[in-house]
């Protein structure tokens, strides 16, 4: 491997510049052969990128998951468990390119699926109680209605409260009466 | 590689325990790419790297010595193991990064899977920097940064005030904020409302006046190579260049206009090549002969001013009442205009709702005859007490007879309520037989 693609890694830069030219040999515990073949292969296409700044942790509009090009989009299809364990030698290699674009494909897999699919996917335990299940239905029974309808009784009911916050103040009889007997 | 490092490899390799690839790093030479049970005879590299194929780190020694406390730094928290999840297993700040990528609205979904994301999912880090920030412009998301005591979007919905239409259903048919059909309807809108805009632009661009028309239109001032000469007295000497004379039969011309260009005094007086042989006239400052051009800019005198505004405004008129008479009516252009002139207006134009009218209708009488009752009331002012409020201002503000009208007449409108006895006494002084006459 170049030294240009192992400085992808830096990890592997910085153990390089402080090793310097010495011929120890630098240990890769975490890694499969066969992840760090991917590796190599994501490092050594792109291989003229330019290398990430620290700053761009502080850029939020590049947050996207849908900015993948299609060689990396190729790369990337393979199984749940190569591809997790590309994202923890990525991690471990600090390979900020590739963590981002396994983070991504993970983001892009949860789009758009409920609970249960993501739980079924990813293989998940329900690890919640039953209380705490009750509790989180509870918080999604959000009410879907069409925009128009919404609207459309929003505004009737905005009406029908400043009706009675105007009768409230005028005094009027009827809606005293009306009060009274309610 | 040198035979010193070759020996290292071979240590390293037979003191970890264990199956794993080498791979050889040169700084300059081809790669090698091995495994540790057979080393490849051409190590030539200066660095190594290992890889090992076992993911039971906690399993691994070299030499009596556990890897994990070499290289603890860089190991996992949580050790793989075969048919667990593989995303549980991953390190928090791993799951932290993904779930940067994630849209709101399935961190809201994510977020009830397990234990493990419900604060990852929860974070209010998270959503401040990267959700609002992605989803606002800066200005905007520095706002909601900037307002903690916003509610959030849990106690919006405990309160019932929030119906977002993020309910399952609704993720699953896609209708959540970013979604593809949201996003499709938001991009057919914004497609729709920049094609009526070209269409407006086009339009006007259409009806725009030419240049020519518009030069008749030109200040004076701004044509160049002409003078403005206000010849308000009879100072000037009549016939002199660069003047007209006041017109006997016209008495309101007092504006004399000149087609003289001034002369740059170093280039000499200024000359025609395409009209040579027109006599020339001397210049207004250095009096020096010069051939006026072929054709004279065209002018516009300040008396004609009023009557292009008039004229202009006549023209208006015109246009707006042709443009009333021969307008069509919604149905009309609904039915015959184009599939984007309908979709547009029934947009833009919705009729209004009458059974809303009229109950706004409704609560505007009761609110108006609620308050004339209250007139008469123990709550609010009494007739009496209007009637008898402006004594206190009214002869100051009114003369002596005025005041006997307004009695008069206040006695009339109000029998149910005489004025004041001291009112009647002014009033039977004299105000009766001056109303009466």
């Amino acid at each position: 491997v170049d030294k240009e693609v192992a400085d992808r890694s830096v990890l592997l830069k910085n153990m390089l510049e402080d090793v310097g030219e010495s011929d120890k040999p630098i240990p890769l515990p975490n890694v499969t052969g066969k992840v760090l073949k991917k590796v190599i292969t994501y490092c050594e296409h792109h291989r003229n990128d330019p290398l990430p700044q620290p700053d761009d942790d502080l850029d939020d509009t590049k947050r996207r998951s849908d900015d993948i090009d299609d060689w990396d989009a190729d790369f990337i299809k393979v199984d749940n468990d190569q591809l997790f364990e590309l994202i923890l030698a990525a991690n471990y290699m600090d390979i900020k390119p590739l963590l981002d674009l396994g983070c991504k494909t993970v983001a892009n897999m949860i789009k758009g699926k409920t609970p249960e699919q993501i739980r079924e996917m990813f293989n998940i335990e329900n690890d919640f109680t039953p209380e705490e299940e009750e509790q989180i239905r509870k918080e999604n029974e959000y009410v879907s209605l069409p925009l128009d309808d919404s609207m459309m009784l929003g505004g009737i009911a905005c009406l029908l409260y400043y009706s009675l916050c105007i009768a409230n103040q005028s005094g009027c009889q009827h809606y005293h009466r009306w009060a009274s007997e309610s | 590689m040198s035979g010193s490092a070759r020996n290292d490899v071979a240590k390293l390799a037979e003191g970890v325990e264990g199956t794993g690839s080498i791979v050889e790093l040169e700084t300059s030479g081809p790669a090698v790419l091995g495994s540790a049970g057979a080393k490849p005879e051409s190590m030539a590299g200066e660095m190594v790297l290992f890889a090992l194929t076992t993911v039971n780190h906690s399993a691994y020694s070299r030499n009596g010595v556990p890897i994990q406390a070499e290289w603890g730094q860089y190991l996992p928290e949580v050790p793989l193991e075969n048919g667990a999840c593989p995303l549980m297993g991953m390190p928090k700040e791993v799951l932290v990064r993904v779930t940067e990528f994630v849209e709101d609205t399935d961190l809201q979904t994510l977020r009830h899977c397990s234990r493990l994301f419900l604060p990852l999912c929860s974070d209010p880090h998270l959503w401040r920097k990267h959700i609002y920030s992605r989803r606002h412009p800066p200005r905007l998301a520095r706002l909601l940064h900037s307002l903690p005591q916003r509610p959030t979007r849990e106690s919006l919905i405990a309160r019932e005030i929030l119906f977002a239409m993020c309910g399952v259903a609704a993720v699953a048919r896609g209708e959540y904020i970013g979604g593809e059909g949201v996003t499709r309807q938001w991009e057919a809108r914004r497609m729709l409302w920049w094609k009526l805009v070209g269409r407006k632009v086009d339009r006007a661009l259409k009806r725009r006046p030419s240049v020519e028309e518009m030069r008749n239109l030109v200040p004076v001032e701004a044509v160049p190579s002409t003078i403005v000469f206000v010849n308000i007295g009879s100072s000037r000497s009549a016939g002199a260049p660069g003047s007209l004379q006041r017109s006997d039969s016209d008495r309101s011309s007092i504006i004399t206009l000149d087609t003289t260009p001034f002369h740059d005094e170093d280039s000499g007086p200024a000359t025609d090549d395409d009209t040579p042989a027109k006599p020339s006239t001397p210049c207004l400052v250095c009096h020096a002969p010069h051939t006026p051009p072929s054709s004279p800019p065209r002018v516009t005198s300040a008396n004609l001013v009023p009557k292009i505004v008039d004229l202009g405004n006549a023209m208006r008129r015109d246009k707006l009442n042709r443009a009333l008479q021969t307008r069509r009516s919604w149905a009309e252009m609904v039915s015959t205009e184009s599939e984007v002139f309908k979709t547009y207006a029934v947009t833009i134009h919705s009729t209004p709702h009458l059974p809303l009218l009229a109950v706004q209708l409704q609560l505007s009488r009761n609110l108006l005859l609620s308050r004339l009752r209250r007139r008469d009331g123990a709550s609010g002012p009494s007739a009496s007490t209007t009637r008898t409020a402006p004594r206190s201002w009214i002869p100051r503000a009114m003369s002596d007879a005025v005041q006997r009208h307004v009695a008069y007449f206040e006695a009339q409108m109000c029998k149910w309520a005489p004025p004041a006895p001291e009112w009647e006494g002014r009033y039977r002084k004299g105000g009766r037989k001056s109303a009466r006459k």
